[in-house]
């Protein structure tokens, strides 16, 4: 099972997580929607991917399948790779709902922390019975013991007399305090792996500020690797290793955060960049914005997802074949027929989509 | 953009009383916008910026007079003959006159349209309102619609049809057509995803640049904000603690809060190292704010007068107020030094 692996740019790092050919179909009355759309990716041990994309793109039912919590009347197939250091890899697509395995992995393995962290606690139970649970499921079952993680966590994550703290419910926490709380939560059971939707999304500037910084710092103190999904291009930039941009189910660009940044390559990449306003360059010019609006992606037609809105379409090809994720440069993956690489993979003739 | 001013706020405030006990005995104030003053000229855009809880969205609303101020005064400059009337007292028959010369866009275009009323209704509402003739309305709905960029076969569908973004131009729609001299749009972009946030920001400025609109945008991200503002004010626990034209602030802020707050906006450049200077504790309880400068307890550079006296909002260089004692002699750091490493 050591075999190179294909998907993500090279690193020297060992893989943690391994995703491939990943597509999750929702049935709806309006028809199939394709949440994810062959999604491949690899998370290295210790490092940070950011997933990248507007609403109902996909990002957030991508990482709920890591930990199988994606609505049950989903259909999953494609490889969830999960590595360890000692045995062999185990895949999650192919856990049954029940298995001691999948119940090990998530939140002991696998940790997630939400947007909403109100709605992502209970109300009813005081933040240290929540917390204490954990680590009585994942780490000891010692009461004192337990009781002394607990406080630790707490003590880490910035929360001042956490011993208090745990006697607490969550409406008495501000917002920041609560989003400490969750990330405590999560980190517990010293998870190998911690999925963060939208952590810092509910927060303002400063206290997100706050929270960034705790999580890279508690990435470097236990060396958990970090899927971190987000819609804000800043907020990837400060905490991303590599970035994967998703639209309408697919990832259409795939490079190190330093290359996506530098060299967007997919036109949508390039949009987004160009649609928010930087701070410090007030220009008196209006922005340059996609056209259309966030597509939704149901009956997904064969065709290039941004076709519609593409400033740079080619009718008769994108429109007509679903543009492959490869390499346009050395470990810089993009999805647009733009690039001869791409228009080679997908076996069209060379010179199909020389019309510019 | 000319000087005539259009509103002028003068120490707007909004007080909601704690109540305790079982004779609800009134023991404190929430006081959610204490003594806001302020001008705002024809055709300018004032940015209105600061944390969750720092009373931007209520002073916006006591403006309009979407809920009742405790006190003050806001006088809006009105018809032809520049009558201005104070709108924090008016009463509600001259209220009712008056609303069509100022209107609100909303942050959620989803729950601010009614889902029973087509497009069309939903847009000519204002007008209705005002008791014109159906055919006027009819003719000026299709005139603003096409202006927001709908179109006629829009019009007879409801709002459920719509995305976000559409959503947010009816809002735009229904906000200008009774030709205000003032929009409050609160949040107006904060729930539309990246790729629509722009088409929503090209329009409004498209649209307060032809129709010269004065225009109260309340937000939080500071990236925004810059973008769109002529000036900028910075609240934090119900007052305006700086205030200042837009590239004056950005480039050289002069009260220590509005230096952390640029700070902690992450910009997307993975090569800038992170300058965020992190604000310890929480924001100050607007029912129980600390004493002195309310920012003390969490400013780096707070000395002992910090602790014992408020500083007024002075005007430190032309144009330039803040509420700090040191805002002369302080070397605060804006976001352009950081931003041009990023062009080299």
């Amino acid at each position: 099972m050591s075999n190179p692996h294909t998907s993500a740019p090279e690193t020297a790092t060992r893989p943690l997580v391994e995703v491939k050919n990943l597509r999750v179909v929702l049935p709806l009355i309006e028809g199939n929607l394709t949440a994810s759309d062959g999604v491949s990716f690899t998370i290295p041990e210790g490092k940070t991917l950011g997933l990248v994309g507007e609403s109902g793109c996909g990002k957030t039912i991508t990482a709920q399948s890591i930990l199988k919590i994606a609505p049950r009347n989903s259909r999953t197939s494609g490889e969830i790779l999960l590595h360890y250091p000692d045995r062999p890899p185990v895949d999650i697509v192919s856990l049954g709902p029940k298995d001691d395995e999948l119940l090990s992995i998530r939140g002991g393995e696998a940790a997630m922390i939400f947007q909403e962290p109100m709605t992502s606690f209970s109300p009813v139970h005081s933040i240290g019975n929540q917390l204490l649970e954990t680590i009585y499921l994942h780490r000891t079952r010692d009461k004192a013991k337990a009781h002394e993680i607990a406080v630790a966590m707490l003590q880490k994550v910035g929360i001042a007399d956490p011993a208090a703290a745990l006697r607490k419910y969550p409406h008495e926490f501000s917002g920041g305090m609560r989003q400490r709380a969750m990330i405590a939560m999560a980190l517990a059971s010293q998870p190998r792996l911690l999925i963060a939707d939208e952590p810092t999304t509910a927060l303002d500037v400063t206290v997100q500020a706050q929270v960034l910084r705790l999580m890279r710092d508690l990435q470097r103190d236990q060396g958990m690797a970090i899927l971190y999904i987000s819609h804000d291009l800043g907020v990837i930039a400060r905490m991303a290793d590599e970035v994967a941009v998703m639209y309408m189910g697919s990832i259409v660009e795939y490079a190190a955060v330093r290359d996506l940044f530098h060299a967007p390559k997919h036109p949508y990449t390039k949009g987004l960049m160009a649609s928010v306003p930087r701070i410090g360059k007030k220009s008196g010019e209006p922005l340059e914005s996609i056209k259309g609006n966030v597509p939704v992606p149901i009956n997904k037609p064969v065709a290039c997802g941004f076709f519609p809105r593409c400033p740079v379409a080619i009718a008769g090809v994108c429109d007509k074949a679903v543009p492959p994720l490869v390499d346009v440069t050395p470990g810089h993956r993009s999805a647009c027929f733009l690039y001869p690489e791409v228009v080679a993979a997908a076996g069209l003739p060379q010179g199909a989509a020389n019309v510019h | 953009m000319s000087t005539e001013t259009v509103l002028s706020v003068r120490n707007l405030k909004k007080y909601y009383p704690i109540e305790s006990g079982a004779l609800r005995r009134v023991t404190g104030h929430v006081k959610a916008v204490d003594d806001v003053s302020f001008d705002l000229a024809r055709g300018e855009v004032l940015g209105l910026v600061g944390e969750s809880g720092c009373g931007k969205t209520t002073l916006g609303r006591c403006i309009v007079r979407a809920i009742d101020p405790t006190g003050g005064a806001a006088r809006l400059v009105i018809g032809e003959d520049d009558t201005d009337v104070d709108l924090a007292t008016a009463s509600k028959g001259e209220l009712r006159r008056l609303r069509r010369h100022m209107n609100m866009v909303f942050q959620d275009p989803f729950s601010s349209l009614s889902p029973r009323m087509t497009v069309r209704d939903i847009i000519g509402e204002p007008l209705r309102a005002q008791g014109l003739p159906a055919k006027e309305i009819a003719g000026r709905v299709e005139r603003i619609a096409e202006l927001c960029g709908l179109n006629t076969a829009h019009l007879s569908r409801y709002p459920n049809a719509f995305s976000g973004g559409q959503r947010q131009r009816v809002c735009i729609a229904r906000a200008l057509i009774s030709q205000p001299v003032l929009i409050v749009a609160d949040e107006p972009v904060s729930a539309l995803d990246v790729s629509i946030q722009a088409q929503i920001l090209n329009l409004l400025q498209r649209l307060q640049r032809e129709l010269n609109l004065s225009l109260i945008f309340v937000a939080h991200d500071l990236s925004v904000v810059e973008h769109i503002a002529d000036r900028v004010a910075v609240m934090y626990v119900g007052k305006i603690i700086e205030l200042a034209p837009t590239e004056s602030l950005y480039k050289r802020p002069r009260h220590p809060y509005t230096e952390a707050l640029m700070s902690a906006v992450p910009k997307p450049d993975p090569d800038l190292r992170d300058e965020t200077i992190i604000l310890s504790g929480e924001v100050a309880s607007p029912a129980n704010p600390p004493s002195g400068c309310y920012f003390h307890p969490r400013c780096r550079y707070a000395s002992e007068i910090c602790k014992t006296a408020a500083p007024p909002l002075r005007e430190t260089s032309s144009g330039h107020w803040s509420a700090c004692h040191f805002a002369d002699v302080l070397e605060l750091k804006g976001v352009e030094a950081v931003e041009e490493r990023a062009d080299g």
